[in-house]
């Protein structure tokens, strides 16, 4: 009887595997395809310009004092300038600016190669470079889904959608 | 010979094990801590009650909800504001989910630190994927989520959520089935977990372990039943617990436990209140005192705040599960035979994150 | 002229140097190395659900190793302090030399073999490849480093508890065949492969042969998540290259000599113009089938411990094969009719 019951925890983890082995891989091929989130989620922060009343809320707010309140000429207040640098995208800047000037993105793709290209100036913060002029080789974004039915591996596939 | 058994080394994570060895048998073994510690309670005296929600979720990055929790739980006794019925809810979702994260996680390492390279490592990151997405479409990100602040909690829950948990259980479920055919069950995992790194009931209490190590001991203890916080009343779940001590019990309280957590999310998700999900609470919290406990996945956490009445608590004082856990294992050899190969498998085993033991 | 003479003594040994040079030598031993490192590669990552390489050389990533190879001979050689330096980079060099060697036995036709071998070449084959196990054992002594150390001595214990099995069960075909000759062996399985009739010698000598080549549940010597790599932890670059061929090294003439010796070696229904052509497609085929089997082993199990690892070879293989060699022994004495019914001698 134990004799039987080693073989089935021998065998049937191979069989497990195997069929995983054989079915189709999870991986999303990143550069070229890209997971896509949903509503509201918080990534890159960016600024309306022309709503902000300059009361530093949100500079005051930030955890990591990644917002500073910068001086820009011919404008009657100072403007957040945000340093992605220290940003940990907890949005609570964009959740307490009373006038809605802040929002947030699903831009995560904010690498730089100077540290200091990451200190968005609030023209830049104000400018959000869409998407698709950051990853130029995107061909398709994708949503995780379960099609239908429990315990299968491959139904958990894409919805394609254009970009 | 004495070996450095880490930071390292393919398996250790930050954090070393100064192992004196005789052959492959462990005489003594002393953790040694200390690699990731940043000073968590002292930043925390220096942000505001608001803003302290962002560092205390950095003490445990795969079960941040739950940490978060006891954080703002301690405001909330203190400014003593009653939390929405929705709010408690809501929570109470999110930090199953947490948990449910934590523990495939843990099953992952456990599997990878026995040897091999094996597939169950990547599936349950593959599959707390779709727990991320589930927790993305709640709160707007998928790690550390800053979702619970003192008063309640930031967003309501989105439409269509439901649903999406509901899909996301049905298919784990399945996946639970799995794992347990493909790992627990399988004989060679039971032979290199079985007996391996036994801890006596009497040892865990004393010792002072926490969570699942103190279960899977015997002890029928958890802070969710003995003083339930947020839904946790309300709720019907059984209290995992297993005998036998070794690290194969231990894994299995942890599976065990993520079965549970599906069944909270199911029943908390169908009977959520209507109402609101957050109530103002001033910037300024009265002068007082705290100390709160939640049951976080590798154990009780327990919090102490004080405040002078100022918009930042005076001190906070973190006490951290797997702390507590490490001391055990430092306390291992005395009690129960290791051989150097069993030293990543009851390291794992105890499911440590040694940033909160660094804080 | 010199010249001529080279010639003409190369036209005379012409066979022998391709079989050296190509087809069961040299190129065949490097090209494997090369192509189980992609597909392992590969195939592990689709059992988890990923990909494995897939940019380098277009078609799924099979440029990688190459690529991986060339990276390691451009990294720096570090030699630790107080060590060998010429023994120190000379033994994973002849470690892989004296695994390859074992090759030379193995039938890939009846009349494609590097070396017969008198007529005991399954007893050389065990000489050469136990050979590799004592330069293993120097390899992790010399490297001055106690996780080297470690591995070393679990080197010894595994392979001398592994061998003994081993080479019970083959005895236990050898009767059966009548001839220590790997040749004989594999033509007496004309009508039924050995795995039959040696079912427990079969099973014996599998895990045995794992245990071998270092394949999970077995890996102890170089068990990562323990020792961080076992007698290997001290060399880098291309000496580091060098012992990781020596995984597979011994993994293609282990898994040659289990089919030949349980499968019918070159065996097989004639399926090309020429019967040496068709031997060679039987034998690969089934090498490649016992291999994916056995690479998949890696993703599914746990490592066993060392303790556990003795206990069973040593108190159910040995005995085991003891036990196969007895029953085939007196079968062999007292009814060898019963073998002629199967077709062996
Ligand atoms: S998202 Fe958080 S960390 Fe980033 S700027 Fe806003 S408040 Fe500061
Ligand atoms: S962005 Fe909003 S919070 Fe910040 S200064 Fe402008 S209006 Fe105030």
């Amino acid at each position: 009887m134990s004799v039987i019951r080693f073989l089935r925890g021998i065998i049937k983890p191979y069989i497990i595997v195997f069929k995983h082995a054989i079915s189709k891989p999870h991986t999303i091929k990143y550069p070229y395809e890209r997971l896509m989130f949903s509503d509201g989620y918080r990534g890159r922060i960016s600024l309306r310009f022309e709503k902000c009343i300059g009361c530093g809320l949100c500079s005051r707010t930030c955890p990591n004092r990644a917002i500073e309140m910068v001086e820009i000429e011919g404008e009657k207040h100072s403007f957040p300038q945000i340093n992605f640098g220290r940003c940990s995208f907890c949005c609570l800047c964009v959740d307490v600016c009373p006038r809605g000037a802040l929002f947030s993105d699903e831009v995560v793709e904010l690498s730089v190669i100077k540290r200091d290209d990451l200190i968005y100036h609030p023209y830049k913060l104000s400018n959000p470079q869409p998407l698709e002029s950051i990853l130029k080789d995107l061909k398709k974004t994708i949503t995780v889904q379960i099609e239908d039915g429990r315990l299968s591996y491959t139904l958990l596939r894409r919805r394609e959608e254009n970009v | 010979m004495i070996i450095s058994w880490g930071p390292q080394h393919p398996i250790s994570g930050q954090f070393r094990i100064i192992l004196e060895t005789d052959g492959e048998n462990v005489l003594k073994l002393t953790p040694d801590i200390g690699f990731t510690h940043r000073g968590i309670e002292k930043i925390l005296e220096n942000r505001t009650f608001l803003q302290g929600i962002v560092p205390v979720e950095r003490l445990s990055m795969l079960d941040t909800a739950n940490f978060l929790l006891a954080y703002v739980r301690a405001v909330e006794e203190i400014a003593e504001v009653d939390v929405p019925p929705r709010a408690k809810y809501i929570r109470t979702i999110l930090c199953e989910i947490s948990r449910i994260n934590s523990h495939l996680y843990a099953l992952g390492l456990i599997a990878e630190a026995c040897g091999g390279y094996p597939a169950i490592f990547l599936w349950t990151v593959a599959d707390r994927e779709l727990f991320l997405d589930v927790a993305e479409m709640l709160t707007g990100t998928r790690w550390s989520y800053s979702f619970f602040i003192p008063g309640g909690v930031r967003r309501d829950i989105p439409s269509g959520f439901k649903e999406k948990v509901l899909e996301v259980l049905d298919y784990f479920e399945g996946r639970l089935e799995t794992y347990r055919d493909s790992w627990l069950e399988n004989e060679l995992f039971k032979r290199r977990a079985r007996g391996v790194g036994e801890l006596p009931l009497d040892k865990a209490v004393t010792l002072g372990a926490a969570g699942p190590t103190l279960r899977g001991s015997g002890f029928r203890f958890d802070t969710r039943k003995d003083e339930p916080y947020e839904a946790y009343e309300d709720l019907d779940f059984k209290l995992v617990s297993m005998e036998e001590g070794d690290s194969y019990a231990r894994t299995m309280v942890r599976y065990l436990e993520m079965v549970e957590s599906v069944k909270i999310i199911r029943e908390a998700i169908e009977n959520i209140p209507e109402g609101r999900f957050r109530v103002r609470v001033p910037m300024r919290v009265p002068e007082g005192e705290a100390y709160v406990r939640v049951e976080t996945a590798r154990g009780e956490v327990g919090l102490h705040m004080i405040t002078d009445g100022s918009i930042k608590p005076y001190r906070v004082k973190i006490n951290s599960p797997s702390l507590r856990n490490l001391y055990v294992l430092s306390r291992m050899p005395e009690f129960s035979r290791l051989l150097v190969a069993d030293v990543p498998v009851v390291l794992w085993s105890f499911d440590p994150w040694f940033l909160d033991a660094d804080r | 002229m010199l010249i001529d003479e080279i010639l003409g003594w190369i036209k005379l040994n012409l066979k022998d140097l391709i079989q050296i040079v190509l087809f069961p030598g040299i190129a065949f031993i490097l090209i494997f190395a090369v192509a189980a490192t992609w597909f392992e590669r590969k195939y592990l990552a689709h059992s988890m659900l990923r990909i494995g390489p897939l940019h380098t050389g277009r078609v799924a990533g099979w440029l990688q190793i190459i690529a991986d190879f060339i990276k390691l001979t451009g990294k720096e050689v570090i030699t630790p302090r107080n060590v060998n330096v010429f023994l120190f980079n000379l033994l994973p060099v002849l470690s892989v030399c004296t695994s390859a060697i074992a090759v030379a036995f193995i039938p890939f036709s009846s009349d494609w073999i590097i070396y017969e071998g008198n007529g005991i070449s399954l007893l050389l084959f065990f000489a050469a490849a136990s050979l590799t196990p004592y330069i293993t054992l120097m390899l992790g002594w010399i490297s001055n480093n106690k996780y080297s150390i470690i591995g070393a001595m679990r080197v010894s214990y595994v392979y001398i508890s592994a061998e003994i099995p081993a080479f019970l069960a083959a005895m236990g075909v050898a009767i059966m065949a009548g001839s220590f000759s790997l040749i004989d062996i594999v033509e007496a399985q004309s009508r039924i492969p050995f795995l039959i009739p040696q079912i427990l010698g079969f099973i014996v000598f599998f895990i045995a042969f794992l245990a071998e080549v270092e394949r999970v549940p077995f890996d102890i010597p170089v068990a990562e998540q323990e020792i961080v790599a076992g007698w290997r932890t001290e060399y880098s670059g291309i000496n580091f290259g060098v012992t990781m061929m020596m995984d597979y090294i011994p993994l293609c003439t282990w898994t040659l000599l289990f089919v030949t010796l349980y499968l019918g070696g070159y065996q097989g229904p004639l399926i090309f113009a020429s019967q040496t052509l068709s031997n060679f497609f039987w034998i690969l085929l089934k090498f490649s089938l016992v291999i994916v089997v056995i690479l998949l082993f890696r993703s599914v199990f746990p490592r066993l411990r060392m303790d556990q690892t003795l206990r069973l070879t040593w108190k159910y293989l040995t005995p085991a094969a003891f036990l196969n060699l007895i029953i085939t022994a007196i079968i062999a004495y007292y009814y060898p009719d019963l073998f002629g019914l199967i077709g062996a001698s």
